[in-house]
């Protein structure tokens, strides 16, 4: 019998990938189609004093074209399902402009390049009002919100000022993380079909059931009769999660011109209308004894939210449980700014709060008795057992200083020293990477060194 | 992309013609020119094709070698006579965009491409170059990539080309023909300082073409070099970049040439640096002093100010490669 685990197995979607026979959603051939594209906005705040689409309807080939002044009405508020993911959406339903680059048009043609032309075309006049881009400047109206996926925004364990009072080495930093946006190699797109009061849409999505219920709602209609399919997701990353704006704007779309209709985000698109992580600032204090055991932390975030919804970053739900330390503050906190909501980015909290944790913990360890070792062994002794190996000074030749703040072992047998053979290379010392499980952040580097060397 | 009607001459005649009339673009390798009609910066009339006209050969002369408008990088680039005799030229180009676009780039492409400012490929963004008299919001913008020297209070986009770089250190010669005749004119000083006229970038008339570039196969430009410094390995236009021709005998530099690339508004030649190179030892002490006169008064901003130090590490880098400093 030929063993399964271990063997290779071929996925079943391989050939079509590589052969690229693969139908994304905007692969699917539906016949009499026609191309939507969105226009946006060039400012950040304010509203539409005045937009002129006479000329882009005179356009060969344009079918339809959509604004504030026009689009059917729907239902844009926040999703009764809740949920942090569940935000609202900028449907042409007013003319108040909330970030740079919302949806403030969209033209639906025979061709996508007429669409395109006849949408570049179309004038508009702003009364703009002053934006707040970037948190920095607002940290006075940050708040505490209930929109944390999971758990509590803030979290007490312990005394943390006594800890920081009783700590002999201590951190105090600040460590920001920018916006990121997701970016899969295949921008979202949706493809509505309305056959009487029944909607297909071959949608790119990471969750058909949350864009049926979304849809329905957005349009008043019973679930039952919206259906949404997607043979094949070109990644996602957290960004396709949960419906946004351009997925209603097809089916209203398709909707006026009453033929099916196509509508493809653009590359520049992406870094608006479909989510981001947002932008964090991440103040941490860490304080040790002399012998390198954590006696306290504190974690405060920061993150930016938009003026209509609130999704908070959880940077520092992994802080709460990482090290073994009896005194551990965290808190989460919101800055309204003039852009667009954040989503989940891939490990949301995790990628930007360990960033900011992990390096206040580089900087401990290179205080004067670097205590690395200590918390990697009261890391895997998880309970946070209060014996912690002996103090670099005892433990290894003063020369384990100059191989890099990594290279210290974390075995329970510290006396052995150095862990791994050391090359020398260029007259440099380098340290010989076994081959093993890869690791994930600094503490983990240094257990990679530790590690007998495997072979396949 | 806005609609245009679209000419695809087959005689050079028919296209200088067509090249005539008013808001008329010519199409090479299309590599900038799509790209930016797709970003709706760029929304020419009218087309003309010139990939019928032939004009794609590399031509090996005596004293010099010359390469037809619309011989394509990677022609150039991997052409045994040019890295033979060229070696800055070849090293240039092979350092820009990637393989797919080099395929498809021509050297008369390459000479007229337009910036990288992300401001000026962005229409809701103000840009001089883009649409006069509108503004630069690049002054106060993220400048990381922009020029240092060259600069004028209306623009401060950086050139963006390597390949020109190279032609500028190795005394390139552009020709150039129109209805009425021919001319030539240095790459020195084919590209104009933006001034107060960013939108004009060069000295080619309307209805003018480039027909070709012809470098002379000195000694001096078979010892010459390119380095560039950039933010990725590759597929990345650069931060600061030197061509560096140097001509050394008994240890004496008897001739130099230096040009810069990511920290001017044009291919930026240096004749400070080569004045005080010849003449001296080929050592690095002389290197580090020659770079020290690159870039007089510059005009960098917080996001590029470090270019000014950075050209000049490249400048002494590039002079070691070709002159052997210990």
């Amino acid at each position: 019998v030929k063993p399964t685990v271990g063997t290779p197995i071929d996925r079943i979607d391989a050939q079509k990938k590589v052969t690229g026979t693969a139908t994304y959603a905007a692969d699917t051939d539906v016949t009499k189609i026609a191309h939507a594209v969105i226009l946006t906005s060039t400012i950040a705040k304010g509203t539409i004093a005045g937009i002129d689409l006479v000329a882009a309807r005179q356009q060969p080939g344009v079918l339809a074209v959509m604004s504030h002044l026009d689009a059917p009405r729907v239902m844009t508020g926040k999703s009764k399902a809740g949920g942090p993911g569940e935000r609202v959406l900028q449907l042409l339903q007013s003319d108040e402009i909330v970030y740079s680059d919302q949806p403030i048009a969209v033209v639906v043609a025979d061709t996508l390049e007429r669409a395109q032309h006849a949408a570049s075309i179309i004038t508009v006049k702003y009364a703009p009002a002053a934006a707040l881009a970037t948190m920095e400047q607002a940290l006075g109206s940050a708040f505490t919100s209930k929109a944390l996926g999971h758990g509590e925004p803030d979290s007490n364990r312990g005394n943390v000022p006594t800890g920081l009072g009783a700590a002999k080495f201590k951190v105090e930093a600040t460590y920001t993380t920018p916006n990121e946006n997701h970016n899969p190699m295949e921008p979202h797109a949706t493809i509505a079909v309305w056959h009487g009061d029944e909607l297909t849409l071959y949608d790119s999505t990471q969750g058909i059931f949350g864009v049926r219920n979304r849809i329905a709602e957005v349009f008043g209609m019973p679930k039952e009769n919206v259906r949404v399919i997607d043979q094949f997701v070109g990644g996602g990353f957290g960004c396709k999660g949960t419906p946004w704006s351009h997925v209603s704007l097809a089916a209203m779309a398709a909707k006026v011109v009453n033929r099916p209709v196509k509508l493809a985000i653009t590359r520049p698109q992406m870094f608006s209308l479909v989510g981001h992580r947002p932008h964090t600032i991440q103040n941490i204090k860490i304080g040790c004894d002399a012998e390198g055991k954590l006696t306290a932390i504190s974690h405060d975030v920061f993150s930016e939210t938009s003026r209509f919804d609130e999704f908070v970053e959880p940077s520092a739900l992994q802080t709460r449980m990482l090290y073994a330390c009896p005194n551990v503050d965290t808190t989460h906190k919101l800055v309204r700014v003039d852009a667009p909501t954040p989503t989940f980015t891939r490990a949301p909290g995790e990628a930007s709060g360990t960033f900011a944790i992990e390096s206040a913990m580089d900087e401990l360890a290179t205080t004067p008795r670097s205590i690395r070792r200590r918390r990697c062994r009261s890391r895997r002794s998880r309970s946070g057992s209060a014996t912690a190996p002996a103090p670099r000074s005892s433990a290894g030749p003063s020369a384990s200083r100059s191989r890099g703040r990594c290279a210290t072992t974390t075995s329970s047998s510290a006396t052995a020293w150095p862990p791994r053979p050391i090359r020398q290379i260029n007259n440099r010392l380098r340290r010989v990477r076994p081959r093993g499980p890869t690791a994930r952040t600094s503490c983990k580097r240094a257990r990679r060194i530790s590690a007998p060397a495997r072979t396949p | 992309m806005n609609p245009f009607s679209y000419l695809r001459p087959t005689t050079e005649q028919e296209a200088l013609a067509a090249l005539a009339e008013p808001d008329t673009m010519a199409l090479a390798g299309g590599t900038t020119l799509v790209d930016l009609m797709r970003l709706e910066v760029m929304r020419p009339q009218r087309i003309v094709d010139l990939n019928g006209l032939g004009m794609d050969q590399i031509t090996v002369g005596a004293a010099s070698i010359t390469l037809g408008a619309l011989a394509t990088n990677s022609d150039v680039a991997y052409h045994p006579d040019v890295v033979a005799k060229l070696p800055a030229l070849a090293d240039a180009i092979r350092s820009g965009a990637s393989g797919q676009i080099r395929n498809m780039a021509t050297v008369s492409g390459n000479l007229l491409q337009r910036t990288r400012c992300s401001y000026f490929r962005d229409p809701a963004n103000p840009c001089n170059k883009r649409a006069p008299g509108s503004g630069c919001a690049a002054l106060e913008g993220f400048t990381r990539m922009h020029a240092i020297v060259g600069t004028s209070k209306d623009c401060i986009a950086a050139h963006p080309s390597d390949m020109c770089v190279a032609l500028a250190a190795l005394d390139a010669i552009v020709h150039v023909r129109s209805k009425t005749g021919e001319r030539t004119i240095k790459l020195v000083d084919f590209h104009t300082l933006p001034d107060d006229h960013p939108n004009i970038e060069s000295l080619l008339q309307p209805g003018e073409l480039v027909v070709s570039v012809e470098i002379m196969t000195t000694p001096l430009a078979a010892k010459s070099r390119y380095v560039k410094v950039r933010d990725r390995a590759s597929f990345a236009f650069a931060l600061a970049s030197a061509a560096v021709a140097l001509d050394v005998q008994g240890g004496t530099i008897k001739g130099a040439r230096v040009a810069l690339g990511g920290v001017g508004t044009k291919p930026w030649r240096e004749p400070m640096v080569e004045q005080a190179l010849v003449g001296k030892p080929a050592t690095n002490d002389t290197f580090v002093a020659a770079a020290q006169l690159a870039v007089a008064k510059p005009d960098p901003r917080p996001d590029n100010a470090f270019k000014v130090e950075l050209v000049k590490r490249v400048i002494v880098r590039t002079l070691g490669l070709v002159g052997g400093a210990k």
